[in-house]
């Protein structure tokens, strides 16, 4: 990608409004072991976040079990690998697999990572954090228009936890949220786990944070528990949310005009009955304060 | 804003997915270096991303991680110092050539072939069609029986019959097919 391209993409399109999304209340991110379960829960699930990478092939069951998750809920994908922050653009492959899996779910909208996670024909595995510096943002909006220009579905992008930190960064995070939603057609997924787990292990405010971050923009809440060892905050996904996260959560619910909010429970995975009552808590938050 | 500063994101990007993903057993004085990280820091989250690995092949090869126990942890180690995945289907995938890279290199534990034949089969089932998913739960059926309800020591004879269409020939195992 040469500068002269990125200038050229520089304008962006008219202004999605993310407020008029309609309201999908509280749900869970979609694991296999939850579908034996999913019906004896069902009014604790308001819609199932779907990882769209599980779903790309075209095998008779991975089609089988998407058809059946869509008859049965509202579903919104949610991306691991777009690679939107890749300086080598995004992954045909990857990116036509994600647009026709948006095509047959047609959902509300879909969501990916502030992140990249391949370089120079390197698959890292794992979203690994960007610089924040104008090639970055620049870099950001060449991989989001060209995403936007092959699928109208709203696109809202997560914040991640951050393993380390550049030293040569340009603006301070809460700023380079706000550049990346001001010069992109983008809403925030908020995952308030990440913004407790950053604020904790660099020592920074995470309502300060908060408060400067566009409220409209706050579609999507991501939450769970956090783990601590050595020192530091580790995004583990394995564990009940803890009372500072549900504190940092309310705050969010209050500020932002949140659409949905989603537990992602990856490891340690418990019978669905044990979430439910975090899934009834955020829900009163989502209906007190939202 | 120069293609200067695109180009050096584009290097620095492609310098960190190397550091990340190269083989492991470097010294953080000696590897990592780079001006605008901290070595310590790359060094604790690249060992979070080969944990990562380990821990998502050893959910998909349930039985091979059961057979090997802690050593499967060590064999993980010793794979991923000449494999990394690249690929949109990278996790099965990783899970799948762990799997052959074992068969080939593991020959002390006798059982194990079967755990890595169940294993592979059941990850195999996601990417095939129609009749190929037939064949694979057979396979599957087989191996589940062989671990879990044969008895140890003691000969047993199975008997499968498959159906292949109306046109064409019954066959039935073992004596047609294939072991």
């Amino acid at each position: 990608m040469d500068a002269a391209q990125v200038d050229a993409e520089a304008a962006v399109g008219n202004k999605f409004s993310f407020a008029n999304l309609p309201k999908l209340g509280v749900g869970i991110g979609y694991r296999q072991p939850f579908r034996n379960q999913l019906f004896l829960q069902r009014s604790a699930i308001d819609f199932l976040e779907l990882v769209a990478d599980h779903f790309f092939s075209n095998s008779t069951s991975s089609q089988d079990e998407l058809a059946w998750l869509q008859r049965n809920f509202q579903t919104t994908p949610h991306g691991l690998a777009l690679s939107l922050g890749s300086a080598d653009g995004l992954d045909p492959v990857y990116t036509k697999h994600f647009v026709e899996l948006l095509r047959s779910l047609q959902p509300p909208w879909c969501s990916d990572h502030i992140a990249f996670t391949r370089a120079d024909g390197i698959d890292i595995g794992h979203l690994t954090p960007l610089p924040k510096t104008r090639a970055s943002l620049r870099v950001l909006r060449h991989n989001i228009t060209a995403f936007q220009d092959q699928s109208p579905i709203p696109l809202i992008l997560e914040n991640i936890t951050e393993p380390f930190r550049y030293q040569n960064d340009q603006y301070e995070d809460a700023d380079f949220l706000c550049e990346i939603c001001e010069q992109n057609n983008v809403g925030l997924l908020l995952d308030v786990t990440n913004l407790f787990i950053n604020s904790q292990n660099y020592q920074f405010d995470p309502i300060t944070f908060l408060h400067r971050l566009p409220r409209e923009r706050i579609v999507q809440l991501h939450f769970v528990g956090a783990r601590y060892a050595e020192g530091q905050w580790h995004d583990s996904h394995n564990t009940t949310t803890q009372e500072e996260i549900w504190q940092l959560l309310t705050e969010v619910v209050k500020y932002g005009s949140v659409k949905g909010i989603i537990l992602e429970r990856d490891l340690n995975i418990p019978d669905l009955s044990e979430l439910v009552p975090e899934l009834q808590r955020a829900r009163t938050i989502l209906e007190e304060f939202g | 804003m120069s293609d200067k500063e695109i180009a050096e994101l584009q290097q620095q990007q492609a310098n960190l997915a190397r550091r990340l993903t190269e083989a492991s057993g470097v010294q953080p004085q000696t590897d990592l270096h780079s001006p605008s990280i901290d070595s310590l820091q790359l060094l604790a989250h690249r060992e979070t991303l080969v944990r990562k690995r380990i821990h998502q092949t050893s959910t998909l090869l349930p039985y091979c991680h059961r057979a090997l126990g802690r050593d499967f942890e060590k064999y993980f180690r010793k794979f991923a110092l000449t494999h990394h995945f690249n690929s949109v289907d990278a996790i099965r995938l990783d899970a799948l050539h762990f799997a052959n890279w074992l068969a080939a290199i593991v020959s002390a534990i006798p059982w194990l072939p079967s755990c890595i034949r169940f294993d592979r089969t059941r990850l195999e089932f996601q990417h095939t069609n129609r009749w190929g998913v037939k064949i694979l739960r057979l396979d599957y059926a087989l191996q589940h029986w062989k671990l879990n309800e044969s008895q140890p020591n003691k000969k047993a004879t199975v008997w499968i019959f498959l159906n292949s269409g109306s046109n064409q020939r019954v066959w039935h195992w073992p004596q047609n097919g294939q072991a």
